[in-house]
């Protein structure tokens, strides 16, 4: 569980958002919805723990926390799979590599640099990193920018696995696209 | 420990595959000797001057190290997913570790090229090695802390960095006497210089890392 009170923060006197308070269950998947400079990302690091918040406690007992940025962690001189190895390694288990990549169909590229990746692939090598950790909430910043149709499904389903299982999702996106139980509005 | 290991693993196989350090250092550290040696005229070449050359040669080579190791994993969103399942201070001292591994290994590399060029002694070779590596040791950490400070200042980074690196200075006097002399309570004195700068760039540095969001 995830619980946050009074949570408020601005940048260099810019209020971002104020007073927000809200208990996050688990199997919850909460949006994050906001214009452009209202604060989805800056509040997005504060629950990953990336950040510290100007004022406000955010009470959890989850350590393991997965989170995929705007940036979306990708170095171009490594392959798929050496990225998968090493956040298996960090965050999960080697053991689920194998069924990761065959759940998001990436076995075509897996061996590729990912300098030689398209921007949607590239999103889809930062998704697999989500299978293969065992983090139990999964907090995600405009994850869908760059997916197509037949991969925005791929992701709704892992959502839904993921919180049918009793893990927690967060994110952010300007779509309709992905599933949600219930919103969280700021700016 | 064992996320330790693999985020050393990690930052090796990143700093070698994209910025190639250890390739460069040894192209700088021969290059840089190779320069020494045509510079200096040929009747004062003593195996001081030659040892001086090799020592400040592993200096100023590793000092070509970049200084957008850490920019760019914060650029590429790198540093701020992996803060969420490592702490700080292991990212520090992995990167750190990595760096000092890198410099340690194009160091042995040049110099057997060295001491084949320059003809040392076994004691000498010995004790430039070690000299070697303790300021290898030094200058691992303030490159890092140069790196760090470079990604944590938005503005007037480059003078910041200008003002870390002048701290190997002492350490350039300091192994030029103890090569002079080959005494060995200099290398006391650059092992005291190295207990003291470790731990406080690790303790900067991770105190940096872990407020770099925090703007």
């Amino acid at each position: 569980m995830i619980s946050l009170y009074n949570l408020s923060h601005d940048i260099n006197g810019k209020n971002l958002f104020s007073a927000i308070s809200v208990s996050i269950f688990p199997s919850a998947i909460v949006k994050i919805t906001g214009n452009n400079g209202s604060g989805k990302t800056t509040l997005l690091r504060i629950l990953a723990g990336i950040q510290t918040q100007k004022s406000g406690t955010i009470f959890t007992n989850i350590d393991e926390v997965a989170y995929i940025g705007h940036n979306i962690a990708i170095k171009d001189d490594l392959t798929v799979l050496e990225h998968l190895e090493f956040w298996a390694n960090i965050t999960g288990d080697e053991l689920m590599i194998p069924a990761a990549i065959r759940y998001m169909k990436i076995e075509d590229i897996i061996d590729d640099y990912c300098y030689s990746l398209s921007a949607g692939n590239k999103q889809k090598v930062a998704i697999t990193r989500l299978l293969v950790s065992k983090a139990k909430i999964w907090i995600l910043d405009e994850v869908d920018a760059s997916l197509d149709s037949i991969n925005i499904k791929l992701l709704k389903g892992l959502i839904e696995a993921k919180t049918s299982n009793g893990g927690i999702v967060i994110y952010s996106s300007h779509t309709e696209q992905l599933p949600y139980s219930f919103a969280i509005e700021i700016g | 420990m064992k996320i330790l290991y693999k985020l050393l693993k990690f930052e090796l196989l990143v700093y070698n595959r994209s910025y190639h350090l250890i390739r460069n250092n040894i192209y700088a550290l021969l290059l840089s000797s190779v320069v020494f040696s045509i510079a200096m005229p040929g009747d004062v070449m003593t195996n001081y001057i030659k040892m001086l050359m090799c020592f400040w040669g592993v200096v100023f080579s590793s000092l070509t190290i970049p200084h957008y190791l850490i920019k760019s994993d914060l650029q590429d969103g790198f540093l701020e997913t992996l803060l969420c399942s490592a702490s700080p201070i292991k990212i520090v001292v992995s990167k750190y570790l990595a760096l000092t591994l890198s410099l340690i290994i194009s160091m042995l590399i040049s110099i057997g090229f060295m001491v084949l060029f320059f003809s040392f002694s076994n004691k000498e070779t010995l004790y430039l090695l070690l000299l070697m590596t303790l300021a290898i040791l030094q200058i691992a950490a303030f490159i890092l802390l140069g790196n760090i400070v470079h990604s944590y200042f938005r503005s007037n980074t480059n003078l910041l960095i200008a003002l870390i690196l002048p701290l190997v200075i002492p350490t350039l006097i300091i192994g030029a006497s103890a090569l002079e002399t080959l005494r060995f309570d200099f290398v006391m004195i650059l092992l005291g210089i190295d207990m003291v700068t470790i731990p406080t760039t690790f303790f900067l540095s991770s105190y940096l890392l872990s407020n770099l969001y925090d703007f």
